[in-house]
């Protein structure tokens, strides 16, 4: 997976863990660099990069369902509470216990308190490179 | 995307990185409530060995490709679980000891020692010989499929209370096999609470055979005869989940108070499961009534804390979620690591992690870490570790 591309000059800790053209929009891999496991996010042409480690209780968060979520606006004059689907491709379910988290900032969007973090992933001459 | 079960053993050179997770590697960690996939089609087969007709044929029939529609066999509820697929309600299928239970846990979660149950969640069969002969069937899948051969393993034997003689019965029976070492009762779908004298068969059985009770809530088809409330006319699986199991707790912890149970049985040990520790605070209420109305409830010779001290304990799992994390601490401090043990509730979605609950033990000493983490559980199960 970390195959390094020497006529890229990258640095030891810049790693190639695909092709652009592996990683479309909408597409996720997981990485293992340096005994680390890191999800890799193509969403909406972006690259996001975050360990596979969640920041709950250490579930495999990359692996995840990555959907939207449910948002409720509550009318007061008409008592009328409307749900709406938002933020669809956006939002990454943890497949332990569910914590939703918006995968292109790595908000978390259940606890303040908390988020992931955001490892450095960029695209360069075709290939895409995570700096840990 | 890799399948989870695979993903979960991949993972663990990577659990090891978090440093809470070094000081585990030396500590023989006992989980107290494992799962398996009671309806699975591998474990329904091997019930057949284990049933008589007609019992036996209703499973035959369920087992016949293009029967799936039939869901008369185990009970089920309405519930969209699942939320579409982003929290599965299982990480995985739980029929092979070894790689779904002993390789899983032991790397993901450092866990040693599984204490496996069949959660067969038989109360809310009402068809008594029917529920009696499943229940034995599934305690010899439990001991033939996951025990024999696991060393390392122990199991719960689950009895149904429909039926306190034969349960009775058959906690002598599974009391022979060296690895069981509790009875397992689930706490909702039960028609009468689970303290009433009629099930002191059941209690006397446990405690002649040296055999805990565990007690394990659910957000179960059960809860629609026990709260019938939360099961038709709560609206989500979040307010059924939330409820279900710690309801169900207390009614089971009230009830084995008012009819005395832990003192007619002084040498029983009461374990509950799956409900967290925060609703413990209903102790110090019993107390107060116990002081109030202590002629109601005259078997009892002590305030219901002190029997909590002496005979009850409680699974840490599912860990509760205050706000201010420094609020477990306070929790689990005033339980006491004395009456507390580990938990993951494998395979189900709402697992614990060993290192989430290290977290909250920085600050306790090692001895008392040890306790929450196997020593209590191997006490009370009678589990000999080798530290
Ligand atoms: S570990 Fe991810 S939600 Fe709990």
């Amino acid at each position: 997976m970390s195959t390094e591309t020497t006529d890229l000059g990258l640095d030891d800790d810049e790693h190639v863990v695909a092709r652009t053209d592996e990683l479309t929009e909408g597409e996720r891999l997981i990485a293992l660099l340096d005994g680390k496991e890191i999800g890799v996010f193509n969403i909406g042409g972006e690259l996001h990069a975050y360990p596979n480690w969640c920041a709950h209780q250490g579930g495999p968060l990359c692996e995840g369902m990555l959907s939207g979520t449910v948002e409720g606006e509550f009318d007061r004059d008409e008592l009328e509470t409307e749900l709406e689907w938002s933020r669809e491709g956006e939002v990454l379910s943890c497949p332990w216990h569910g914590w939703e988290f918006d995968a292109t900032t790595g908000e978390c969007l259940v606890d303040d308190g908390c988020r992931l973090r955001s490892i450095p992933v960029r695209a360069e001459a075709g290939h895409v490179v995570v700096t840990l | 995307m890799a399948h989870q079960s695979d993903s979960l053993a991949e993972r663990s050179d990577q659990a090891r990185q978090n440093p809470l997770a070094d000081q585990l590697a030396d500590v023989p960690v006992i989980d107290m409530d494992v799962h398996t996939s009671f309806r699975h089609e591998a474990i329904q087969r091997d019930m057949l060995d284990h049933l008589d007709d007609p019992y036996r044929q209703e499973v035959e029939y369920y087992l016949q490709p293009d029967t799936s529609s039939y869901d008369g066999l185990y009970p089920t509820d309405n519930y969209n679980r699942d939320l579409n697929g982003k929290l599965p309600t299982e990480l995985m299928q739980v029929t092979d000891p070894q790689e779904d239970i002993d390789d899983v846990l032991s790397n993901e979660f450092h866990v040693d020692y599984p204490i496996v149950n069949m959660l067969p969640e038989l109360n809310m069969v009402r068809q008594t010989d029917k529920a009696v002969a499943f229940n034995r069937a599934a305690n010899n899948v439990l001991i033939e499929r996951f025990l024999d051969g696991q060393e390392n393993f122990r199991g719960l034997a689950s009895v149904v209370p429909h039926d306190p003689a034969a349960s009775a019965e058959e906690i002598d029976r599974v009391a022979k096999e060296d690895q069981i070492c509790g009875v397992f009762l689930n706490s909702t779908g039960v028609k009468t609470p689970l303290g009433d004298q009629r099930y002191d068969p059941i209690y006397r059985a446990a405690e002649d055979n040296d055999l805990p009770v565990v007690y394990h809530g659910a957000a179960a088809p059960g809860l629609a005869l026990d709260f019938p409330i939360i099961q038709h006319e709560m609206q989500t699986y979040m307010a059924n989940h939330a409820l279900g199991h710690v309801y169900s707790q207390m009614l089971t912890l009230t009830s084995l108070f008012e009819n005395g149970t832990p003192a007619k049985f002084p040498d029983l040990e009461f374990v509950f499961q799956e409900a967290g520790i925060a609703w413990l605070s209903l102790i110090f209420r019993l107390n107060r009534e116990y002081k109030q109305r202590r002629s109601e409830v005259p078997l009892l010779e002590k305030t219901p804390e002190q029997y909590v001290r002496d005979q009850f304990y409680f699974a840490t799992q599912p860990l509760d979620e205050p706000d201010d994390s420094t609020m477990m601490k306070q929790l689990i401090e005033m339980w006491g690591p004395d009456v507390l043990m580990f938990a993951t509730d494998h395979p189900h979605f709402d697992i614990d992690n060993t290192e989430a609950l290290l977290k909250y033990l920085g600050d306790f000493t090692e001895e008392e870490r040890n306790k929450v983490l196997y020593k209590n559980s191997a006490d009370v199960f009678d589990i000999d570790v080798e530290a």
